[in-house]
């Protein structure tokens, strides 16, 4: 049996789909999209159950990946049961949904989640009213403390018959639907969706569309925002009839603090900055730790383990994919990972988007992709990961190019270890300035050039709440191994390549190749671009490549300030590490990616060439 | 008996013409534009002068008297309120509207006019400066704590997540904060929204009576 979860967003589904699946998840993108979805599978009373939490949507008919996504999975007929989870609290727009669900004719159970907030604000269900009017199973749940969660399944086996509600329509979508029912024999769903233009039947539509320009020529709305008052209406009209509202003395809002200006963005930046330092912090003694213990007890052994040379190579090279990959995730991811599942959970996300707004709309942006930006500093791979929260593919594309851009921490040790300590601080300032420049320049131009409009900011600020560790744990972990999953590989594919290509002599060869080119444009003799291939790998193993390349520590002997300069520039930009490229592949598809790496290094051979001809 | 149509016709022709700063009109461009005989032309003319609503200048030309001007503006004014209903409210076709206002602007009663009037102007709103139809406030202009009815979404086929969230004409909210930069977090259905300035700008909105 399939079973497939769908609900707003912030209404507890994901914390009830970890609760009935264990761990044993498979998060899989649905196909032409990057939308996730996740699914696993329990066995109740001998029965395998396969459950499909579809991503949080407001609406079915929208025309957001989101929303596409989950109306096709429910069309498909695939899926035996919905379970439909709600917010208690807000239960009217959470019916605002169900009652399109209920339009795709599946057996359907109600969830009703956050039971025990909807207590601490005097809501009070009538739930047999609420089962008639509905006429499905309804289920009142506390997700969070995992109270009825266990009776999910067993409903939803028993649950056999489609609902039987209908929303009353305006008198003249009624007739409309009635027409395309005798005309083309569409069902009430089809008829409703051509009518809007949407569900991507054309002979439907085009019977549909004088329809709908004769509804809409008689009255001032349009044709969706009719469907939707009649919705929120008739949800309306439920709500009235089973739900109570007990006058409570409201608690104190700390949305007082969070979203004032005056107390906010201190809070915002203190917050901001405190993660940054805190991960940055903890990362570098973990890694270094991490890095310190490969080296020791894998890396050093191999080197003396009198293998044959060639297979000591491989070895090597997969040694030192590993030491990047976890040297990296371990401490730098996973702890973003941690921090980003916090400030999720709690909420206070929005509040963040919402106070930085203005500022990102002069780079094309709106608030919510102030996060992806901010956490850029730390890893460009989580921070990449979050502009998933974005609405539409046009942002996440806008927010992946600028993050892509931000100097990460690998990036800040070159521009630390190489131009402050020997060319100055000013200097290595600059490059900052440089950057910030780039990023507006950049984040003006693609929103010039990019189709579609730029949308502001619609978010939904769900009130704030404690997060709890385990389920931060679990939403970190899945990510982190999701991560290993895509870069482990490609790293270890990658440090063989380039081991193999030095074993046989090739870095030597591709440093003549290059050579022309690397003194004649960059201005940096050949060793440093072989330097910057490496870095490839993990950013701040240029550094490291440089000066095993140059065979001295003492790079200010063997560079001047200026080379030193535009090495560090060129490898700040040009081509995002293996690992983030892994993650821009699975966030916003393979096109993108070409793009993004394509414009870094177009940018930074053309800002170091700069340098060279003209200073 | 002379048609008293015809006589507010002419007058309102004589003001029409005259109204771009020509204080008098030659008979012939009348003719042309009344598609009347010129004999029953000069039969309204001599008319109304004895009614001493229009006046012959020495060069022959015609010209409304102070009189006359006030009545021919009561006809344009019922014409317009007419053709204003016809098209905004009933849909009619405009060219349509405008002959079935020309037609009925000589009968309906200046109480009658007074009311349908009041009645376009509160369901269409007032017409702003630049000559748009305006409707309400703009949800921008209003400060925080305002409770609020929406009145009317912009462009509100791009904007589908609005109308789920419940931003729909008719429906009550209220700002619960807004920033200098005009941000607003607006609460609608029990939820707190947040929404760019841009997004705002869209929603019309008019305080509740």
């Amino acid at each position: 049996m399939r079973c497939a979860l769908i609900g707003n967003p912030n209404v507890g589904k994901s914390l009830i789909f970890s609760q009935l699946t264990g761990l044993g998840v498979e998060v899989s993108n649905y196909p032409g999209t990057t939308v996730e979805m996740e699914s696993g599978g329990l066995c109740y009373r001998g029965e395998i159950i396969e459950i499909t939490d579809l991503p949080g949507t407001y609406s079915l008919e929208g025309s957001s990946d989101e929303e596409r996504t989950v109306r096709e999975v429910l069309q498909e007929e695939s899926v035996d049961v919905g379970i439909v989870v709600m917010d208690a609290r807000h239960l009217e727009r959470n019916l605002y949904l169900f009652l399109q669900v209920v339009e795709y004719d599946i057996p359907l159970v109600g969830v009703l989640n956050m039971m025990d907030e909807a207590d601490a604000q005097g809501v009070e269900i009538d739930m047999d009213a609420l089962r008639n009017l509905l006429g499905v199973e309804i289920l009142p749940t506390a997700a969070i403390l995992g109270k009825n969660v266990n009776r999910i399944v067993p409903l939803a086996r028993s649950a056999t018959r489609p609902a039987t509600l209908k929303v009353p329509y305006a008198q003249a979508i009624e007739a409309a639907i009635r027409s395309l029912q005798k005309t083309a024999g569409a069902s009430r769903r089809e008829s409703l969706l051509a009518l809007q233009d949407l569900g991507g039947n054309r002979s439907l539509a085009s019977l549909a569309a004088p329809l709908r320009e004769e509804i809409e020529r008689t009255t001032t709305m349009t044709i969706s925002q009719i469907i939707a008052a009649n919705r929120h209406n008739f949800a309306q009209r439920i709500v009235g009839a089973a739900v109570r509202v007990r006058g409570t003395t409201a608690p104190f809002d700390p949305d007082r603090l969070f979203t004032r200006p005056l107390s906010g963005i201190p809070i915002l930046v203190a917050t901001l900055l405190g993660v940054l330092m805190g991960v940055f912090l903890l990362g570098s003694v973990l890694e270094a730790w991490i890095v310190q213990m490969f080296d020791l007890y894998l890396i050093a052994p191999l080197g003396q383990s009198g293998l044959p040379p060639l297979l000591l190579t491989v070895g090597n090279s997969l040694a030192i994919a590993l030491q990047a990959g976890i040297g990296i995730a371990l401490p730098y991811i996973f702890l973003f990972f941690i921090v980003i599942a916090v400030l999720e959970d709690t909420g206070y996300i929005s509040r963040a988007a919402f106070l930085s707004d203005s500022l990102m709309h002069r780079i094309g942006l709106h608030g919510g992709a102030i996060v992806p930006l901010i956490f850029g500093l730390g890893c460009s791979v989580p921070a990449v990961m979050t502009t998933r929260s974005l609405r539409n593919k046009r942002e996440r594309i806008i927010a992946s190019f600028l993050t892509t851009l931000v100097p990460c921490s690998a990036r800040t040790m070159i521009i630390m270890g190489l131009v402050a300590t020997f060319v100055g601080i000013l200097p290595a300032l600059s490059l900052y300035l440089i950057i910030v420049l780039l990023i507006m320049v950049t984040g003006t131009l693609l929103s010039r050039m990019l189709p579609g409009e730029q949308y502001g900011m619609i978010t939904e600020m769900p009130s704030l709440r404690v997060p709890r560790p385990t389920l931060v744990l679990q939403k970190s972990w899945n990510r982190l191994r999701e991560f290993l999953f895509i870069a482990i590989p490609l790293l270890a594919a990658g440090s063989i390549v380039l081991g193999l290509l030095e074993f046989y002599g090739a870095i030597q060869w591709f440093q003549d190749v290059v050579s022309p080119f690397s003194v004649g444009v960059l201005g940096l003799p050949a060793f440093a671009l072989g330097a910057l291939v490496f870095g490839i790998m993990r950013k701040e193993m240029a550094l490291g490549t440089l000066a095993v390349l140059a065979g001295t520590a003492q790079l200010s002997l063997v560079l001047s300030p200026l080379q030193l300069y535009t090495f560090a520039l060129v490898s700040i930009l040009f081509i995002p590490c293996i690992s983030t490229i892994a993650v821009l592949y699975r966030v916003i598809g393979p096109r993108y990616t070409a793009e993004i790496t394509l414009y870094t290094l177009g940018l930074g051979v053309i800002l170091g060439g700069l340098i060279n001809f003209l200073v | 008996m002379m048609n008293e149509g015809k006589k507010e016709d002419l007058m309102e022709e004589v003001y029409l013409l005259t109204r771009n700063g020509t204080s008098s009109i030659p008979v012939s461009c009348l003719l042309s534009h009344l598609k009347i005989p010129c004999a029953e032309l000069e039969e309204l003319i001599a008319v109304l002068r004895a009614e001493n609503a229009l006046c012959r200048e020495p060069c022959g030309e015609i010209a409304l008297t102070a009189c006359g001007r006030i009545l021919a503006e009561q006809v344009v004014k019922k014409h317009q309120i007419l053709e204003h209903f016809f098209v905004e409210m009933l849909g009619v076709d405009p060219h349509e509207a405008a002959k079935e206002a020309c037609r009925l602007e000589h009968h309906i009663s200046d109480e009658l006019t007074g009311r349908l009037s009041d009645l376009v102007n509160r369901s269409a709103g007032k017409k702003g400066p630049d000559g748009i139809m305006e409707t309400g406030i703009s949800l921008l202009d209003c400060r925080e704590g305002d409770s609020l009815v929406i009145l009317r979404i912009d462009h509100p086929g791009k904007l589908h997540r609005l109308m789920d969230l419940g931003f729909l004409p008719g429906e009550r909210i209220v700002i619960k904060r807004k920033l200098r930069n005009r941000a607003l977090v607006v609460a609608v259905k029990g939820c707190d929204i947040a929404l760019s300035p841009d997004i705002a700008s869209l929603i019309r909105v008019e305080k509740p009576a």
